[in-house]
């Protein structure tokens, strides 16, 4: 009774389009949403994932990786003394002007990195050499930092510009991940740093370290806070804290979570409602089948399999429509867009979910439907 | 052939014995509504009916037919009295062994024919043989098989919409005997139908439903196809008050 189940799904065109794009709609919606909202949470900590070091040591009133609280420079030394500490270095970052030689400012994240190792650079380069920072006054800008201040043209690798009235130099481009506030990066050695900005009394920003082999990273960083007072976290955990910091104090959980939870109640509510209808439209069809033998069990598992069949059709066109959309807006880094497989099961067990309760009601009415109809 | 109803007009069935009783009703009642909006539509029915006859349940529109066939079918509950068919009790059937009873005894032949319409032909008269578990090629080679004998050998992959309603009745009857059933029930069989459409599904359901092993009940007001019945029981205000030979002479 499969076939005809199925048959009877697709042979009703107009019915079984409208559940297919009612369905297709909302996990487009949900998948769509989430995913974009789940890429601002990834932008959000994309200082962290750039810099991928283990454990960040800073302040310990903290809220996220973007709210610098500098701490004293002797930070560096008495973290590097905690057992279990493999390595600590220093890492100044923070927000300074660039002036460009066309007279242009623009807003820039200064990120100094520990000269010696460059501990905290990033994984790829796209343009000149990133050991060439060690040259006088070298900066390394992330690609977003050239796009933003007017593109290739206006700056590249050899262009000088000022920094707090300090000559810097683009030696290199980098790949990074782009920044929540799209602030572009400048990268040069820590000492260097701490040269541009105006003086303060203290200038370091974090101390990044990382355990021994073989000690977990939770339990140096507690050693960590325990004997130094600061704030210790695992990148992990750094990043849960500034996701948290981004939910909490801005209204993208809200906006977000209003969008997705409308798409979810709209989408499957059409879906759901759409499905009822489908079935109580063939009452007298599923009447026909139970007068001439069909046990309620076997019609059921028609509905259930009916159910299943549009659901998971609409639950993969709205995913492939989503993922195009995704791409597409999400190709040179124009909308953030993580499509997760955790976003992805969640909205299968949703969409399973409500087309299990369409089916049941469904099923429900079929149960108490007296064969009887088929004579009326 | 005999069938008693409160008119006492049994009638002797020279073909088959008394013993070859299909359905035997005693004291049937059946009410709708309840309180004072309470409608007694059956009101105490005796009827029998023999394997190998045709007989008609005629009567006005509201004097319970539909009604009496649905509980002789099994597909609607009684309030009181006994239901016998082919040899079981209904009355006592538990609603899951009443359903496997009707899927394996009796086929139906519906007044608006029920056809699934994004079904073919033969998948249409395939379906009480999908539902008895029968596997799919099997069951349409067997469906296409009957829709032959009731002439339809040509159209066995069109779709019920591609078809004239004749030709969907005749599918309607295809279906209903494709499991051959012992039971044969129709609903206003030729009530959707024209004159000449309606005369051909009864000589359908006369020459191809009538066997000597199964009997068949057809509910309807179409006088025009009387003439097709062995025997007719008419219901008047939930009472059969009349049953009458169709073909005495065939009967004497």
């Amino acid at each position: 009774m499969n076939y005809v189940a199925l048959r009877m799904l697709f042979g009703d065109r107009a019915k079984y389009l409208m559940l297919l794009c009612g369905l297709t709609f909302a996990v487009m919606l949900i998948v769509q949403q989430g995913s974009i909202f789940w890429g601002l949470m990834m932008w959000s900590q994309s200082s962290i994932s750039n810099i991928n070091v283990p454990i960040w040591v800073t302040d310990p009133g903290i809220g996220q990786v973007d709210e610098v609280k500098p701490i004293a420079a002797t930070a560096v030394d008495r973290v590097r003394s905690v057992s279990g500490v493999e390595w600590a270095v220093p890492l100044y970052k923070g927000v300074l002007r660039a002036r460009l030689s066309n007279g242009d400012y623009h807003q820039i994240t200064l990120t100094g990195l520990d000269a010696p190792t460059l501990i905290g650079r990033p994984a790829e380069v796209l343009e000149g050499r990133f050991e060439d920072i060690l040259e006088p006054d070298a900066v390394v800008l992330d690609q977003w930092a050239v796009e933003r201040m007017g593109g290739p043209s206006v700056i590249g690798i050899g262009t000088l510009f000022e920094l707090n009235d300090k000559l810097a130099r683009v030696v290199a481009i980098a790949k990074t991940q782009k920044s929540f506030t799209n602030i572009p990066v400048v990268y040069t050695t820590y000492e260097r740093a701490i040269r541009y900005v105006p003086r303060e009394r203290r200038t370091l920003s974090y101390v990044l370290a990382k355990a021994v082999d073989g000690i977990p990273a939770a339990e140096v960083t507690a050693r960590i806070h325990e004997q130094t007072g600061l704030g210790a976290f695992s990148a992990e955990e750094f990043g849960w804290k500034t996701i948290n910091w981004v939910l909490k104090n801005t209204g993208i959980g809200i906006n977000f979570g209003t969008t997705i939870i409308l798409g979810f109640i709209v989408g499957m509510a059409i879906a759901g409602q759409t499905f009822y209808l489908f079935t109580v439209e063939n009452l007298k069809q599923f009447g026909a089948l139970k007068a001439m033998g069909a046990s309620t069990f076997t019609l059921a598992r028609m509905i259930l399999l009916q159910a299943f069949t549009v659901g998971l059709t609409g639950y993969g066109i709205g995913i492939g429509l989503a993922t195009v959309f995704g791409f597409l807006s999400a190709k040179g880094g124009g909308l953030p867009f993580v499509e997760t497989w955790q976003l992805l099961l969640l909205v299968l067990v949703a969409l399973l979910a409500i087309c299990t309760l369409s089916a049941l009601i469904s099923i429900t009415k079929l149960a108490r439907l007296e064969p009887a109809i088929v004579f009326r | 052939m005999s069938m008693n109803g409160p008119g006492d007009n049994a009638i002797p069935m020279p073909e088959q014995p008394p013993a070859s009783l299909a359905v035997q009703v005693r004291g049937l009642v059946k009410s709708f509504g309840a309180g004072e909006t309470t409608v007694t539509v059956l009101k105490g029915i005796d009827l029998d009916v023999h394997f190998g006859e045709l007989l008609l349940l005629v009567g006005e529109s509201g004097g319970g037919k539909t009604t009496l066939l649905s509980a002789i079918a099994g597909i609607l509950d009684i309030d009181a009295g006994d239901l016998e068919v082919l040899g079981a009790s209904l009355t006592t059937m538990t609603a899951g062994t009443r359903t496997r009873f009707r899927g394996q005894k009796m086929g139906f032949v519906f007044q608006q024919f029920n056809l699934l319409p994004a079904l073919t032909a033969a998948e249409n008269v395939a379906i009480p043989l999908l539902i008895q578990g029968l596997r799919r090629p099997e069951a349409i080679s067997r469906g296409r098989l009957m829709l032959e004998r009731v002439g339809l050998g040509d159209r066995t992959e069109f779709l019920p919409r591609n078809l004239s309603g004749g030709q969907q009745q005749r599918v309607a009857v295809a279906r209903a005997l494709v499991n051959d059933p012992q039971l044969l029930v129709c609903d206003e069989p030729t009530a959707a139908l024209d004159g000449p459409n309606g005369q051909k599904i009864m000589e359908l359901i006369r020459d191809v439903g009538r066997a000597p092993n199964r009997c068949v009940i057809v509910v309807t007001h179409d006088s025009r196809v009387f003439h097709f019945g062995d025997r007719m029981a008419e219901l008047t205000d939930g009472r059969i008050v009349g049953v009458h030979p169709i073909h005495p002479e065939a009967t004497a």
